[in-house]
């Protein structure tokens, strides 16, 4: 009897996000929804005056610029959490199972802001149907056409990963909450007991496929974007599709670690996430950022060993041009610092610290965006041909726009765990 | 109703898919067929209205031309870099002053020929100017670049709604009707040749060229061999206002054409041949060189 209520009451702490909700949660989301409004107001003035209000140019300065660099951004912020779910399904990692829930939440809501990125980035967001459209006539030539397919796919497999892990959890609450057991019970359409286990099984199959559309998406179609294009410098490169994988897996596993220590300070699960969970996540991230910084290093070893004049220039831009103190700032302190941390608290248990360790993977995804950054933009600078060198810095309008989807995705986070339980709930 | 196995399930799935997909594919298909009197295209002018059955091209109604395929040739030994070509372009073309450069550019580039080895692409571009006073200038010569209508066009390669395509008489064209502006046709083209309209384009009523279609904002546009008038046996805009006569277009199919004549007798050389665009544009060193 004893032993039941403390089970009961272990279940019960996870449920704190939908039973309290207090002031500074009320007052987060009145920030967040004032940074989304000002982002919408930059988004209404981009419509009405079209992309000229940016600081994107053509042919002198760069074509493609922050949404870009955005896009990439989310739409690898994507994997991480899925890799986690994966591994808790695929590989028994019982270990990581508090954190599955959060990661699927996070894949959901970054690929939703990686396909608004493409939006807000087009010249006619009014025509983005065209793409659908015409997708069957372009789907074997162009791979912006791949990457809509990938995105959409990937969309549809993680929402109903999401919805399918979550009705056993959705059933138990049901009768407990109003409102919210009113949307549960139409999502729990033609729930039955007995389907807990086929759903066992049905998940484990979904992971597969869904590691399977990680690799295609962050190491094929994304990087294909760039890597098939012999028209720019510094792009060209059969190596892109193994870049861009470990920068989106680095990058995303870091984003899962910040999540996960954010809500376990909050609601305080530190029973349920233990520390030694954020040791291992921060291996495995800087690992992976290590084996990053590494096909940096051959990357800028082959274009300036004896590398052609197009690709020299675009190097130079980067390691001793106009943004080079952004490169070595980011590849030093971005990269090459919080991995050496993680790496040293690996090796010496006793080094080990929860802040420090959340400060460095903070410190990698920002560094992973200025890094697309500077993948995406100095090419663009760098013509092949002899027009005059362009610059580009990003306007007001574009920061506010990029600040508001973050904002929008932080927001859309904190309305799920409002709604549905965020952690499934451990079988004792 | 016994229930479906699973594997019939899956097979019911594969099966739909691919039904949707072809049947797409019809629809596709149905409507290209259907669209041959419609316009596909923005604005068509009144005149251009008239002669019913034609398809339409940027706005354009005419026809490829069976057989030839076009190509232009610039004797860059010959330009002066007056910019008239990029002027008459302007004008001919209904392309908005925000659109800079228009669609041809003229680099002047020092004639300094270092023999221990060729100029970076730093040097060059110091080097290079694209201002046009005082032309031509003692040392410099011109290169005269502008959409090359690749054979193995990236820019058509890319496009994720066909709104760039190649026809079968050699031209590169745009559908403005269908361009969501995505801009991945302005990264991919290796010339740079490709214009977006950043903002909404302001034309005075009196200059528009009521042959040409007025592009919108958002979407992007390049220079089309002045497919309207070239198909009906009119050179291109740039051709007809070069002062010197560096410019020659014509059917390279047609071995008696100016063009191939051109090619047949002069050494030619293509821009950056090496990416295997296959540009329809020849660059020829033939005219009056200047000495500095």
């Amino acid at each position: 009897m004893l032993r039941r209520t403390t089970i009961d009451q272990h279940q019960e702490s996870l449920l704190r996000p939908l039973l309290n909700t207090g002031r500074p949660f009320l007052m987060l989301c009145a920030a967040l929804a004032l940074i989304v409004g000002w982002g919408v107001y930059a988004w209404i003035i981009q419509l009405s005056q079209g992309l000229g209000v940016t600081a994107m140019r053509t042919p002198v300065g760069a074509t493609w610029g922050v949404y870009i660099v955005n896009f990439i951004f989310f739409a690898s912020m994507a994997h991480g959490g899925m890799a986690v779910s994966a591994a808790v399904h695929l590989l028994k990692a019982e270990k990581f199972k508090p954190l599955a829930r959060m990661g699927e939440v996070l894949t959901i809501v970054a690929v939703c802001m990686a396909g608004f990125s493409i939006v807000i980035d087009m010249g006619r967001p009014d025509r983005v149907f065209n793409m659908i459209l015409y997708w069957p006539g372009r789907v074997g030539e162009s791979p912006l056409t791949w990457d809509i397919t990938v995105i959409i796919l990937y969309f549809m497999l993680s929402l109903s990963f999401l919805w399918l892990t979550m009705r056993r959890d959705l059933a138990r609450l049901a009768d407990r909450f109003g409102i919210r057991g009113r949307l549960y019970k139409v999502m729990l359409i033609g729930y039955r007991q007995e389907e807990d286990k086929k759903i066992d099984r049905l998940a484990y199959w979904l992971s597969i496929a869904i590691v399977f559309l990680i690799v295609m998406l962050s190491g094929g179609v994304i990087p294909w974007i760039f890597g098939l294009l012999p028209a720019q410098a510094g792009w060209f490169s059969s190596m892109a599709g193994p870049y861009f994988l470990t920068a989106a897996l680095a990058s995303s596993m870091a984003a899962v670690t910040i999540v996960a220590a954010v809500l376990r300070k909050i609601y305080g699960w530190q029973e349920h996430i233990k520390p030694d969970l954020f040791r291992t996540l921060g291996v495995i991230v800087a690992l992976i950022t290590a084996f990053y910084i590494y096909l940096s290093f051959t990357e800028q070893l082959t274009v300036n060993f004896a590398g052609p004049h197009g690709e020299v220039a675009v190097s130079e831009l980067i390691l001793s041009g106009e943004l080079s103190p952004l490169y070595w700032g980011t590849m030093i302190g971005g990269f090459i610092l919080p991995t050496m941390l993680m790496l040293a608290q690996a090796i010496r248990p006793k080094w080990f610290s929860m802040t420090r360790t959340v400060i460095a993977a903070v410190v990698l995804v920002i560094a992973f965006w200025v890094k697309r950054f500077l993948i995406v933009v100095p090419s663009l600078l760098r013509p092949l041909l002899p027009f005059p060198s362009g610059t580009y810095s990003p306007t007001w309008i574009e920061w506010s726009i990029v600040a508001g989807t973050v904002a929008l995705a932080v927001l859309l986070y904190a309305v799920f765990i409002k709604v549905f339980p965020i952690v499934e709930a451990q079988e004792k | 109703m016994s229930p479906i196995s699973r594997r019939q399930f899956i097979t019911y799935l594969v099966g739909a898919a691919g039904a949707v997909v072809l049947s797409t594919r019809v629809a596709q298909a149905a409507s290209k067929a259907g669209d041959v009197t419609q316009s596909r295209t923005d604005p068509v002018p009144a005149a251009r209205k008239k002669t019913p059955g034609k398809p339409v091209v940027d706005g354009v109604e005419t026809q490829a031309v069976a057989g030839a395929k076009f190509g232009m040739v610039i004797d860059c030994g010959a330009c002066i870099g007056c910019r008239r070509c990029q002027y008459a372009c302007k004008t001919e073309n209904n392309t908005p002053d925000t659109i800079s450069p228009a669609w041809i550019e003229v680099f002047g580039l020092k004639n300094e020929v270092d023999l221990t080895g060729h100029a970076s692409m730093e040097e060059l571009r110091q080097g290079a100017t694209t201002s046009y006073t005082e032309s031509p200038k003692p040392g410099m010569w011109y290169l005269a670049t502008q959409c090359n209508h690749c054979d193995n066009a990236p820019c058509v390669q890319v496009c994720p709604t066909g709104a760039t395509y190649k026809t079968e008489d050699g031209y590169v064209l745009m559908d403005y009707k269908k361009c969501v502006g995505c801009r991945f046709c302005v990264v991919a083209c290796p010339y740079n040749a490709r214009r977006f309209n950043w903002v909404p384009p302001k034309l005075d009523e009196k200059d528009i060229n009521p042959q040409v279609p007025v592009r919108p904002v958002g979407v992007v546009e390049k220079c089309t061999f002045c497919v309207h008038r070239t198909r009906d046996g009119k050179l291109p805009r740039c051709v007809e206002a070069c002062p010197v006569s560096a410019r020659h277009f014509g059917n390279l199919n047609d071995p008696q054409s100016e063009v191939s004549r051109l090619l047949r007798s002069t050494p030619n050389f293509r821009l950056l041949e090496d990416l295997n665009t296959e540009p329809s544009i020849r660059y020829i060193t033939r005219g009056r060189k200047f000495t500095g």
